[in-house]
């Protein structure tokens, strides 16, 4: 497929062209506000509204009272239920979980009055003790009494019965680690506007990741006729995952426009992202590994712990793809996985950018680390001797992942040869505090693989065409991509392809831009259904030409698009096929990633001098975009690793809610990339992609604590936990550094 | 973030903007430290009063040795100003590092005075200069040295309807700020800034106290000879650090020694 070429969509997001849902704002539209709980637990609650409904200006005050509005179910993702106690009122009826909840919405006749309003709203309450971290919630007082206890998931272990025997074994390590809570941070918080037309219809306006989805359940929360309501996902800055959570706003905000009978918009702050926007991670897990001392890893037994904060939904499929992916990119012979999840007074968590995977992969590549420090054997080796084996594929894990082939050890080599290994060395001989880590990671992508995706292909009778998805672009460059893709398989220009996406009325079906399914599944059908279309055009062409179509000389005999597509449809025909795709299994990009460090021990600072990136998603259709993608995500991981946390202290009250004190890096950080790709077809869609979305927010964090590690083992310092340059976290330091920060828990 | 409402007023000229002011009316510069503090809703104000169009504030000249910076000038235009990198290349390099480009051009070091943020690098660069504001009021005009400048967190001897005009850097030798911060457009977690003059060394500190820190134990150990390694080891002393998300209070009063010893190191032949 074709090479670097410009996206489509840039032009307009880069010149102030892009509409996002901010920009909608129908005559007549209304503003809403929400009151929150400033504690994180609390009982006996009453919300008092009389002084925000006094104001001028405001046109409601609702509380749950007031709403009639069903709970939002507890999931354990995938449609799994969780314990039904744990449901969540879109706002708070009697306890309050989390800092940050809503209590009350205020709707006015513009954000700056609902804003005053709404800081007039108090409550009373009885506190309640505080579940601030995950480890007090096992055995904690229950959040949701009903429930018995804080679990969502007790210890469950895969395979059943597992039960390996590290003792036998001479080499044995453990390590025991944190994924932090990140705040997956777009450029463009939440936006959502409901606005009822003159025709009794209701169209909802969100940068969601998946409008069809949105539909139903605004239908289902609200009591909506499924005819009357249309989602339009306009342009998007940035989602990450959380902009796929069904947050309480938005039936509260739906309920209000039905209510009021007009326009409704809720713009979130960006404290309110922060507080009360889904997190990501939050995992904690040990890992144990025992094998051979020639460094052959023979048995592996692994605890996970996820942290879904108040109110379990999308946030708990998280755990889950964790233990799916806990193994990693190696041929271990016992493998088991035990996962615990819980809930705490935090706000709710949701896949973010990697969902799991990075977890899974900084747990097992850390152990490898160990695992080779402890057998005296070289970290590179050891992976070399322990990777999955192209010969081995398709190779099925432990956990139930069916790996679907390529060979890590080459992405590996790569990136060893790329990083520069023998500069590394020098360095440290002139003494230098740096360091080298490394991590090969595999990961899956197309979440679910029963998830289908609709596509259309349409040749109008002047020759032009339409490709409609299910899947919606939050900032991808899908229209780039489904254009080049409908175009490709069309034999026709990508510029003649318009692309239509995001929009319940004009995409009959869809299921959602997330898990870096879409090229999978999205461009998939897209490419079945142009290559119909193309059969559909050689066919007429033929048959105005009076040949057989496989005598066809050139693409359709000498004709264009134009004049087959107007004899079609002059005789009542149509160039037109559809599809809801399903790729039937999940892919697995795989890769490895390299950092060189360089520690400034007097202030704990971490510089990477060198970050280099191998991947495997498949075969490429746009090498700018999956650029991009990489790029993107290595900065996600790089911040992971150094710089972001969502910090609570011990009472649940969130420290980190702005810009100022979420340690968010920057285009001026970002280290150079150095990137390297190889290219195994997936055998499970025909496009033969992978996902490409969340490869380096994977293999970057490994690679770099790895990386800080190597520098700091001859200092004595044999764990570090991210973010490395919190204090605290970091604490390679000269001069005695106190270890924790007083005002945070952990 | 949505500030709680005010009146707007853009004057045509310094005697207009100061006939403005008075309680309950702001100064609104670049707008990047107070217009975040409306919208977080810390502060409110019945009137801002615009001063970042004014010509009269938007000069920089060499008085008699004395670099004079308008009160408009924002950090970028310092960044670029040929007399600024001549004569004060420490307040260049910040113009063109602080925050990020959008604050930079905007944002005016004139601004972070007055607004006195004790994390804030202009105003430890400005006491370590040892800088001298210019005021009008309606009483008149005055001069404040940076020393008698900042009275506490966010807090100056400015009064409601003072103008700040200038700011008056005194020449110097050298000087050097040394700002810790972990990404790039972030305020220092601790920052030093030293300056060598016709009077010795001076050295003052961001984010250690509850306003911009001199730090006379540092000054005064070198004064009587101690070498700058040893005179660093004193920059904590006296300091009170905030304790917070980006680091415990005790590990600002070692950074505050290591960037301190960095300056130093600058500065010192
Ligand atoms: C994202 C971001 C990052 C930042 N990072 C840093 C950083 O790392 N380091 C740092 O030092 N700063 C940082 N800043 C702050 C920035 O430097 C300040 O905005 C700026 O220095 C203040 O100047 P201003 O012109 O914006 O002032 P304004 O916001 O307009 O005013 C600030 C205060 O000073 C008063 N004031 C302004 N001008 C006058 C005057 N002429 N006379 C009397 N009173 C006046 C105002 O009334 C107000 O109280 C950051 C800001 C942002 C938004």
């Amino acid at each position: 497929m074709t090479g670097h070429e410009p996206r489509r969509e840039d032009a307009r997001l880069l010149n102030g062209g892009a509409r996002y849902t901010g920009d909608i704002r129908p005559d007549g539209c209304l503003h809403a506000a929400f009151a929150r709980s400033r504690v994180a637990s609390a009982t006996a609650v009453s919300v008092d509204v009389a002084a925000a409904r006094g104001l001028p200006g405001v046109v409601a005050v609702l509380t749950a009272a007031d709403l009639d509005l069903k709970d939002i179910p507890a999931t354990l993702g995938h449609g799994r239920p969780a314990p039904p106690a744990m449901t969540r009122p879109p706002l708070v009826r009697d306890r309050i979980r989390y800092v940050g909840e809503p209590l009350a919405v205020v709707v006015a006749t513009d954000p700056y009055l609902a804003a005053d309003a709404a800081a007039l709203v108090t409550a009373a309450y009885e506190p309640a003790p505080v579940v601030a971290t995950p480890a007090a919630a096992e055995g904690g007082p229950p959040l949701f009494p009903e429930a018995g206890s804080n679990l969502v998931l007790p210890a469950v272990t895969i395979p059943e019965g597992a039960d390996p025997d590290l003792d036998r074994w001479p080499v044995r390590v453990a390590v025991e680690l944190v994924s932090p809570r990140l705040a997956p941070t777009p450029m463009e918080p939440i936006s959502f506007l409901a606005a009822p037309g003159p025709d009794g219809r209701l169209t909802i306006y969100c940068g969601h990741q998946a409008p069809h989805r949105l539909k139903r359940q605004m239908c289902d929360l609200v009591g909506l006729d499924p005819a009357a309501v249309r989602v339009v996902v306009p342009d998007v800055g940035g989602a990450f995952g959380m902009k796929a959570q069904l947050y309480p706003e938005y039936p509260v905000v739906t309920a209000c426009a039905v209510r009021l009978g007009r326009p409704v918009a809720w713009d979130q702050t960006r404290t309110e992202q922060f507080e009360s926007g889904t997190h990501g991670r939050g995992a904690y897990e040990r890992v144990e590994l025992a094998g051979t001392a020639d460094g052959r890893i023979r048995a592996a037994r692994i605890e996970i712990l996820g942290d879904v904060g108040a109110y379990p939904h999308n946030g708990s499929a998280v755990p889950l793809f964790m233990r799916l992916m806990a193994q990693g990119a190696y041929d271990i012979d016992e493998v088991a996985v035990t996962t615990r999840i819980v809930v705490t007074n935090r706000a709710p968590t949701a896949p973010y950018r990697g969902a799991g995977r990075p977890e899974a992969a900084y747990g097992m590549e850390r152990a490898v680390d160990a695992y080779a420090h402890a057998a005296g054997l070289d970290p590179a080796q050891v992976r070399l001797l322990n990777l999955v084996r192209p010969d081995q594929m398709p190779f099925r894990t432990h956990t139930g992942a069916l790996y679907d082939g390529g060979d890590y050890a080459a992405a590996l080599r790569m990136a060893l040869d790329l990083a520069g290994t023998g500069e590394v060395e020098a360095w440290k001989a002139a003494g230098e505090t740096v360091g080298l880590g490394m991590c090969v990671y595999v990961e899956r992508s197309n979440g679910d693989p029963a998830g289908t995706e609709y596509g259309s292909v349409t040749v109008h009778p002047d020759g032009t065409v339409v490709a409609r998805s299910g899947s919606s672009a939050l900032g991808q460059g899908h229209e780039s991509v489904w254009s080049r893709v409908v175009g490709d398989a069309l034999r026709v220009p990508p510029s003649t392809v318009r692309v239509v996406q995001g929009d319940t009325d004009a995409v009959p079906a869809g299921t959602g831009s997330f898990a870096s399914r879409s090229a999978t599944v999205g461009g998939s059908a897209l490419h079945n259904c142009a290559t119909a279309v193309r059969e559909q055009l050689r066919d007429a062409a033929a048959k105005l030409l009076g040949v057989p179509p496989g005598e066809l000389a050139g693409e359709l005999g000498g004709l264009s698009v134009a004049e087959v597509a107007a004899a079609v449809y002059a005789e009542g025909g149509r160039l037109f096929a559809e599809q809801e795709f399903a790729s039937g299994a999940q892919n697995f990009p795989y890769g490895a990633c390299v950092a060189v460090v360089a520690v400034d021990l007097d202030t704990g600072l971490v510089t990477l001098r060198r970050l280099v990136a191998v991947d495997d998603c498949g075969v490429v259709l746009d090498p700018l975009v999956v650029e991009g993608q990489l790029e993107g995500s290595l900065l996600q991981g790089v911040a992971q690793a150094l710089f972001e946390e969502v910090v609570y202290d011990g009472e649940g009250r969130p420290l980190t809610t702005d810009l100022a004190t979420y340690t968010l890096p920057t285009a001026p950080d970002a280290p150079g990339y150095v990137t390297g790709r190889l290219v195994t077809p997936a055998p499970s869609n025909p496009l033969g992609v992978k996902g490409a979305g969340e490869a380096g927010c994977i293999g970057a964090p490994p690679a770099i604590v790895n990386a800080v590690l190597d520098a700091l083992r001859r200092y004595g310092v044999t764990d570090l936990r991210m973010p490395l340059t919190r204090p605290g976290c970091g604490r390679p330091f000269r001069a005695p550094v106190p270890p924790r920060c007083r005002r945070c828990s952990r | 973030m949505i500030p709680a409402r005010f009146d707007y007023l853009r004057p045509d000229g310094v005697d207009e903007a100061v006939a403005l002011l008075g309680p309950g009316t702001r100064v609104l510069a670049g707008g990047h430290s107070l217009i975040p503090a409306l919208k977080l809703r810390q502060t409110t104000a019945a009137r801002l009063v615009d001063v970042g169009r004014l010509a009269a504030l938007r000069t920089v000249e060499l008085d008699a040795g004395v670099l004079v910076i308008g009160a408009a000038v924002t950090y970028a235009e310092l960044a670029a100003h040929p007399l600024v990198r001549r004569h004060c290349p420490v307040l260049a390099r910040l113009g063109g590092r602080v925050a990020d480009p959008q604050v930079r051009h905007r944002g005016t070091p004139a601004g972070a005075l007055a607004h006195a943020d004790p994390a804030g690098d202009a105003p430890a660069i400005a006491l370590a200069l040892g800088v001298e504001v210019a005021v009008r009021s309606a009483a008149g005009s005055r001069t404040v040295p940076a020393g008698a400048l900042f009275t506490g967190r966010r807090e100056t001897s400015l009064r409601a309807g003072d103008l700040v005009t200038a700011i008056r850097v005194p020449a110097h030798d050298a000087a050097w700020y040394e700002k810790f911060t972990r990404v790039s457009h972030m305020w220092a977690i601790a920052g030093a800034c030293a300056v060598r003059g016709p009077s010795g060394v001076r050295v003052a500190l961001a984010n250690v106290a509850a306003t911009p820190w001199r730090a006379t134990g540092v000054e005064g150990a070198l004064r009587d000879g101690a070498t700058p390694a040893e005179a660093a080891a004193l920059a904590a002393d006296g300091t009170d650090p905030p304790d917070d998300v980006h680091g415990p209070a005790a590990y600002r009063r070692h950074l505050a020694r290591v960037v301190t010893g960095r300056a130093l190191a600058r500065v010192t032949p």
